[in-house]
């Protein structure tokens, strides 16, 4: 059967905090209302900003769900809220806590600390800083700390893949489950509201004004966000051992990289293209086995356009496979997205809804494809692919199956 | 738990740059002939300037971290690297700390010159997959581009690049690590013991090239024969771990851990009892870089598997290599003769 084989990875919990929802079903609902997490920054003061909005959780909204312990930075602590959600929907036997994996992705690390500096003190120099702090700023702290909180006790792996990271941690756990060297870990990706990503996004002039529109013909940037999205991967065999519910199962997972400009992406996709073609290679699928893709679709001109590019040379013309992006809705959380998206695939799957691209107005003749414009539809859904295009030309792709196929394929 | 696929990984290629040295063989050598003297002095590349060992543009822009790749990539790749780009080569990238520094003076600078004005061609090297992507971008590389974070990341990174090669992601990949260090960090180092380990703080980068056979024109050094790795938190005991870490290593090669002569260490040396109960030599030599190197964190395993399969077209017989940090992912990876 195809996007089945021995030790295939399949997914038995997610979890989620983002703007527009902190579990799965207000997630889901949001998605399918069109309810939006876009306002003003409220974390930082923007008046020297051109642009004035963001998609953050509130704060508070969470301090009450805090473990008792070492205090964490924020991402650490939304990827715990989220990977606390996965690991009870798996319901995980407690003995085997000890040896699960942790692999989490994030753009920023824990740039709070840093951030949380006053400015006198930052341009007093080296002297004045809690230097220390920097210390605990990197990756690796999160997925730490991250991996403490949740009590697992198996190797940690932390992943610098800017926007595409939370697809790189998902793909990295299911060859760990292929390469037999780990029977259970805990997946995705996490990023705080940073006010070092908002001002360089800024000064790149990558922000909307008013509000994320991808694919859209008006569209004029990303809107930035957060949150993080976990999700519980496992062997089927260990799976169906436990008779645990399956949510989805992973089958294919393709990397590339533009190797064109670090931060343009390449106008014709030509990385995103390979991503996508090295993802259905590896799950032995072809193009007309994906019944929808989630696109990266951040809303940025050069972004959306080069993205649809690549599946129109994927497709060769002869078939316009429906793709959507949630961004318009969840803001572009970085490290976080390419997981939340992937909770948003699986999510798809089991409610058999291809989630809309929310805010499409006119079409742009760059951009034209079905992408599901303002309306939720339902459709036999099998096989979703993901992707996540990162700043650098990193794209990753995970394709995602509908559990049925295993009762198929058993 | 065995390997489902252990096809063999080969290394067809190592560079190497730290204070101590340019190259392998200029490591090997300040390491043979390493004295007292140099003992607890900072190992930080001062007025680093790549064009010292390198010939290609584009540097200029770049951080003092994606520079350090950049050569110590150009020496495993060797002189005649191609202007294609190769689609199924893949870079994989190990970095604790290594656009920190960048972070903390993006933010300095948005804060003395205003968030609207500060230069926008510094924001990339905020970003910590950005050494990774000038790496893609400069040599042509198009497959995956893996950047991982941590105390032991370039010897995961070359764990990580291996398993690219195995599962047939990539025919070719550059793998290892990188740590710059600058004031701030430096100070945060001073104010925090951090690891435990009383080696100064150093600065280097390390790549090796993993490729499933022998290349025509690269010959390989050594093979990868497996690799494993765990993780400690703070205040956990981590004799266990590394005990699992080096069983593991052995059973996945299917090497008697008693044949072992050497091993190369980085941050803590593997305790006696961890020796013992992975089932390595009483006489076992335990070696470390950190005397010439310093303390080069991310950075430190992959530069002794570059001076290892360097050394290993002479002494033919195994060795192990362990980054053991006080807490925090811990590796290990066996390499062989070719």
């Amino acid at each position: 059967m195809k996007g089945v084989r021995a030790r295939t990875p399949v997914v038995t919990g997610l979890g989620i905090v983002s703007p527009i929802g902190s579990d799965c079903t207000a997630y889901w609902h949001a998605l399918m209302t069109g309810t939006s997490g876009v306002g003003l920054v409220r974390s930082f003061d923007t008046s020297r900003y051109s642009t004035h909005i963001g998609c953050e959780i509130p704060r508070g909204d969470y301090s009450d769900r805090l473990i008792v312990g070492r205090l964490p930075g924020r991402a650490a602590l939304l990827a715990t809220m989220a990977g606390q959600q996965a690991l009870a929907q798996a319901d995980l036997p407690q003995d085997v806590l000890s040896s699960v994996g942790t692999c989490i992705g994030t753009t920023m690390g824990e740039a709070c600390w840093l951030e949380s500096w006053p400015e006198q003190q930052v341009i007093a120099g080296d002297d004045a800083l809690p230097a220390e702090e920097l210390l605990r700023s990197g990756p690796d702290q999160v997925g730490l700390d991250t991996a403490r909180l949740l009590g697992l006790g198996g190797p940690v792996t932390s992943y610098a893949a800017a926007c595409a990271a939370g697809n790189y941690a998902i793909g990295r756990a299911a060859d760990l489950i292929r390469l037999g060297r780990a029977d259970w870990l805990i997946a995705g990706g996490t990023d705080a509201f940073s006010r070092v990503a908002y001002t360089g996004f800024a000064r790149l002039g990558a922000l909307a004004k008013e509000a994320c529109r991808p694919f859209s013909a008006d569209r004029d940037g990303l809107v930035l966000g957060e949150g993080a999205a976990m999700l519980v991967l496992e062997s089927l065999e260990s799976a169906q051992a436990r008779a645990a519910t399956i949510y989805a199962v992973v089958s294919g997972f393709g990397l590339s990289c533009d190797a064109f400009h670090i931060v343009s992406p390449h106008p014709e996709g030509a990385g995103v293209l390979r991503s996508m073609q090295a993802a259905l290679k590896d799950a032995d699928l072809s193009p007309d086995d994906i019944d929808y893709i989630c696109a990266h679709g951040t809303g940025t001109v050069a972004g959306d356009a080069a993205e649809v590019a690549a599946v129109r040379q994927l497709y060769g013309g002869h078939r316009a496979v429906p793709m959507s992006s949630v961004k318009a809705l969840t803001g572009h959380a970085l490290g976080a997205s390419s997981a939340m998206e992937a909770v948003a695939c699986i999510l798809a799957l089991n409610h058999q809804i291809i989630p809309p691209t929310w805010n499409f107005g006119a079409t742009d003749s760059a951009c034209a494809w079905d992408v599901v414009p303002n309306k939720p539809r339902p459709a036999p859904l099998r096989m979703i692919l993901n992707n996540a295009n990162a700043f650098g030309g990193h794209n990753a792709t995970v394709i995602f199956g509908h559990p049925q196929i295993m009762a198929e394929h058993t | 738990m065995k390997d489902a696929v252990v096809p063999s990984v080969f290394i067809v290629g190592g560079g190497c740059l730290a204070a101590s040295g340019y190259g392998p063989a200029q490591l090997e050598r300040v390491w043979t002939d390493s004295s007292s003297s140099l003992f607890g002095k900072l190992r930080l590349l001062h007025d680093f300037d790549p064009a010292q060992y390198l010939t290609m543009k584009g540097l200029r822009s770049l951080s003092q971290t994606s520079r350090m790749c950049c050569v110590a990539a150009a020496a495993a790749l060797g002189p005649a690297p191609s202007p294609d780009t190769h689609h199924r080569y893949g870079v994989v990238v190990g970095t604790q700390w290594g656009s920190l520094e960048s972070l903390v003076d993006f933010n300095r600078r948005a804060f003395t010159e205003g968030p609207h004005l500060v230069n926008p061609s510094q924001f990339p090297n905020v970003i910590g997959n950005v050494h990774g992507s000038y790496l893609g971008i400069l040599f042509g590389f198009g497959g995956p581009n893996i950047t991982l974070c941590g105390r032991a990341g370039g010897l995961e990174a070359i764990g990580q690049g291996a398993d690219l090669v195995s599962l047939g992601r990539a025919d070719l990949v550059l793998a290892g690590g990188v740590e710059t260090i600058g004031p701030t960090l430096l100070r945060g180092v001073a104010k925090e013991e951090h690891d435990g380990v009383q080696w100064p703080p150093g600065e280097g980068a390390a790549f090796v090239l993993l490729s499933p056979q022998p290349h025509p024109y690269r010959p390989a050094q050594a093979q990868v024969l497996s690799w494993s790795q765990s993780t400690v938190h703070q205040e956990q005991n981590a004799e266990a771990a590394r005990v699992t870490i080096i069983q593991d290593v052995m059973k996945r090669s299917g090497i008697d851990p008693g044949i072992i002569r050497t091993v190369w260490y980085a941050g803590e040396p593997p305790e006696s009892v961890v020796q013992r109960r992975g089932g390595l030599s009483p006489g076992v030599i335990m070696q470390t870089l950190h005397t010439v190197t310093g303390n080069c964190r991310a950075a430190d395993g992959a530069l002794a598997v570059a001076l290892a399969a360097f050394r290993m077209a002479q002494n033919k017989s195994p060795v192990l290599i362990t980054v053991f940090p006080s807490y925090g992912s811990q590796v290990a990876m066996l390499l062989g003769p070719a």
